[in-house]
């Protein structure tokens, strides 16, 4: 079946994976954190290309285990709850009083690999919403289509991305060539005469792609005149504004309040200031990635789900937390499934990519 | 100039003594306004836990003191000798609740383990006889009280972090004071009558019902009150081997609810007995007992809760992979 519609904007699946991954950081009830992993994983193997970056997805799965592996394995060596239902014991290491509080080995509690898994298993989670979004979304293509007030700096980006692995071929070269002149110096004092070449190729190349770029007039992408003067004042303002009210939401207990109306009105006002300091880049794009009903779709069915997982917390906090101590079965909050069919829902809304000869090439 | 007048000497001397007056009068309402004013009862708390402290640590036992931010003493008595900060809470009789892996409440108070952080939590503090509270750097947990020490337990007020700890151990200073504690050998004394009657007076908030099971006690010469007392730790240990069998088996039967809040000796809100309710109607393995039974059981019955929640889980998840492979199959290019 040939489809001849333009891929779904990377930036949506970026938002999508991003609601998910909110969601899913509230709370330690493995029951929602399984379910909203099986949709975004559903998703992922719905909507993936066959393009090379698609491939990592199992390199996010491999890192979500070692998380959760780590993280129980530092409950049992260094846990403090040692109190609960034993399931072994290893041997106790007391350290000193100024080491304060560690223990080292001890009782093995039933209570606490289960507080250590679903720890572990919420941040795997969050891990797993991220590789989705790379996943998904073409970098370059996510890339190109920053706001035009960060245009150069994505051109630079995209630029290192590309130049990397011809960083690495010359590295090869390089050793290659003293291996042919024989006699080299091993060790620490061959990193100088590896580094220094390497360098200069870097530089010799970045220099020859900006004449080139210069010549197909990528220079004179700048009219300064079209930007007013406040911006940038008014910008690093809303940029501290923001900060500041993250700093009130998370850090002051009873800053709730004011961190919103902080947080709020700094988002506004960059967004506001980004698009004014966007217009001195005076070219228009070529082929931009379109927003459609779809992306909208996306990006609205994943705020519903996060609101579902919003509205489990006013209606019965106490369900995303399962208490260990005593243990507890973890219990199923109907909205858990809700968000979970909200999550995976995009599957209808969006097409898969189709795989086109050109543009999808990996370099 | 300075003229030998007799009237400007007596002047002089006036205003001089005026002056030492002054100062006598701020010293003295300074130092009566640092001291912690103490009220009667106060008074007879100090006086009264002095004794007994002084009796129970010198008998080499654990001496604990739980109060509350509003003032108010949950419990002031001896405790034996537990094994932990957490045995010393269970030997007194004060039921516990956790979240996340951190003690919220105790004893019933605050009434409902807080959602969001505000500030306040049960801060642990120890002591030596003849020395003074300080903080705790080991957790419940991880210390076993050493015998002959105090354990204090304090609901910190709202407030900045200095001001919380003066307040606290302003507190505990109140109850028990442990500079003026003096290790004694335990003696027969007709103490046991007040001392009975004082702490049951010093327990207001622990008020449902508990069944008045004596807890079995070491003999000791001064008996603390241990009437009305009801220890946890006995009975949560005894459910927790039917615990152990669950997470192997698949036929356990579910509990008498599907609640999972079992150790809230409060009244669960009514939207989450609704929102149980709710999910025990939609799940297939249903248990058909009304959920309002885990509101009203007393807190002895640990509610492990159900593995329902579980089995619905999973069936979801094997149904939409199953969904998923199907879809794919027919999308696939041939």
């Amino acid at each position: 079946m040939a489809r001849t519609e333009a891929p779904t904007h990377p930036w949506a699946w970026w938002v999508w994976a991003l609601f998910a991954a909110g969601a899913v950081s509230v709370t330690t009830n493995p029951l929602l954190l399984v379910l909203v992993v099986a949709a975004v994983v559903a998703v992922v193997v719905a909507r993936r290309s066959d393009a090379p970056w698609a491939r990592s997805v199992s390199t996010y799965f491999m890192l979500a285990l070692v998380i959760v592996a780590f993280r129980v394995v530092m409950q049992v060596v260094f846990g403090g709850q040692r109190t609960g239902f034993v399931l072994f014991s290893l041997p106790e290491l007391p350290l000193p009083a100024w080491a304060a509080g560690i223990r080292l080995g001890g009782p093995v509690t039933l209570n606490s690999l289960l507080a250590a898994l679903y720890d572990g298993l919420r941040l795997a989670a969050i891990i797993i919403c991220v590789g989705a979004a790379n996943a998904l979304a073409n970098p370059r293509r996510a890339l190109r289509n920053v706001p035009a007030a960060l245009h150069e700096l994505s051109v630079a980006v995209v630029i290192a991305l590309s130049v990397a692995p011809q960083l690495v071929e010359s590295a090869h070269r390089v050793r290659r060539a003293r291996r042919l002149r024989g006699g080299r110096v091993k060790g620490w004092r061959a990193v100088p005469a590896l580094v220094v070449p390497i360098l200069e190729d870097a530089v010799e190349r970045s220099l020859t792609l900006a004449t080139s770029m210069e010549a197909r007039g990528y220079g004179r992408t700048r009219d300064l005149t079209r930007v007013p003067r406040w911006v940038s004042a008014s910008l690093l303002l809303a940029v501290m504004a923001v900060t500041f009210g993250v700093f009130l939401l998370l850090g002051v207990p009873g800053g709730a309040r004011p961190g919103v109306v902080c947080l709020l009105v700094g988002v506004v006002v960059t967004a506001v200031g980004l698009r004014a300091s966007g217009r001195r880049l005076s070219v228009t794009r070529y082929r931009p990635d379109r927003w459609r009903w779809r992306e909208t779709a996306t990006v609205a069915l994943a705020l519903a789900g996060l609101l579902a997982v919003a509205g489990v917390m006013v209606l019965d906090a106490g369900v995303l937390n399962p208490p260990t101590r005593p243990l507890t079965w973890p219990s199923l909050h109907p909205l858990f499934l809700v968000a979970a069919v909200l999550f995976a829902a995009p599957i209808a809304a969006t097409v898969p990519d189709a795989p086109s000869p050109s543009s999808e090439r990996p370099r | 100039m300075f003229a030998t007048n007799p009237n400007a000497d007596r002047v002089l001397v006036s205003r001089l003594v005026k002056v030492l007056i002054g100062f006598a009068v701020i010293l003295l309402s300074s130092v009566a306004l640092a001291h912690p004013s103490a009220t009667a009862r106060e008074l007879a708390d100090r006086t009264l836990g002095a004794s007994v402290a002084d009796s129970c640590v010198g008998s080499g036992k654990v001496w604990l003191v739980v109060v509350t931010d509003g003032g108010s003493t949950l419990r002031n008595q001896c405790v034996g000798n537990p094994g932990s900060g957490t045995a010393a809470l269970q030997n007194a009789g004060l039921s516990l609740t956790y979240r996340s892996g951190y003690l919220c409440t105790i004893g019933g108070y605050p009434a409902a383990c807080p959602t969001t952080y505000n500030g306040q939590y049960w801060s642990y503090w120890i002591a030596k006889p003849g020395g003074s509270w300080s903080y705790s750097n080991l957790g419940a947990d991880a210390r076993k009280p050493p015998a002959g020490t105090l354990d204090g337990w304090c609901y910190t007020a709202p407030g900045d972090q200095s001001s919380q700890k003066s307040t606290c151990l302003r507190q505990l200073n109140a109850r028990v004071n442990p500079a003026s504690t003096v290790p004694t050998a335990p003696q027969p004394s007709a103490a046991p009558t007040t001392a009975t009657a004082k702490p049951t007076t010093a327990r207001p908030t622990t008020s449902q019902p508990k069944p008045t099971s004596l807890k079995p006690t070491q003999p000791r010469t001064t008996r603390p009150p241990t009437v009305g007392t009801r220890t946890t730790a006995p009975t949560t240990a005894k459910t927790w081997p039917t615990i152990s069998r669950r997470p192997g088996a698949t036929t356990a039967a579910p509990r008498a609810s599907t609640s999972s809040k079992p150790s809230r000796v409060a009244s669960s809100p009514s939207a989450a007995s609704s929102s149980q309710s709710e999910g025990s109607t939609q799940s297939p393995t249903t248990s058909t007992s009304p959920s309002q039974e885990a509101t009203t059981v007393p807190a002895t019955v640990t509610d492990s809760g159900s593995p329902t929640g579980l089995v619905v889980t999973g069936a979801v998840v094997v149904a939409g992979a199953a969904g998923l492979g199907g879809y794919l199959w027919r999308i696939r290019r041939p």
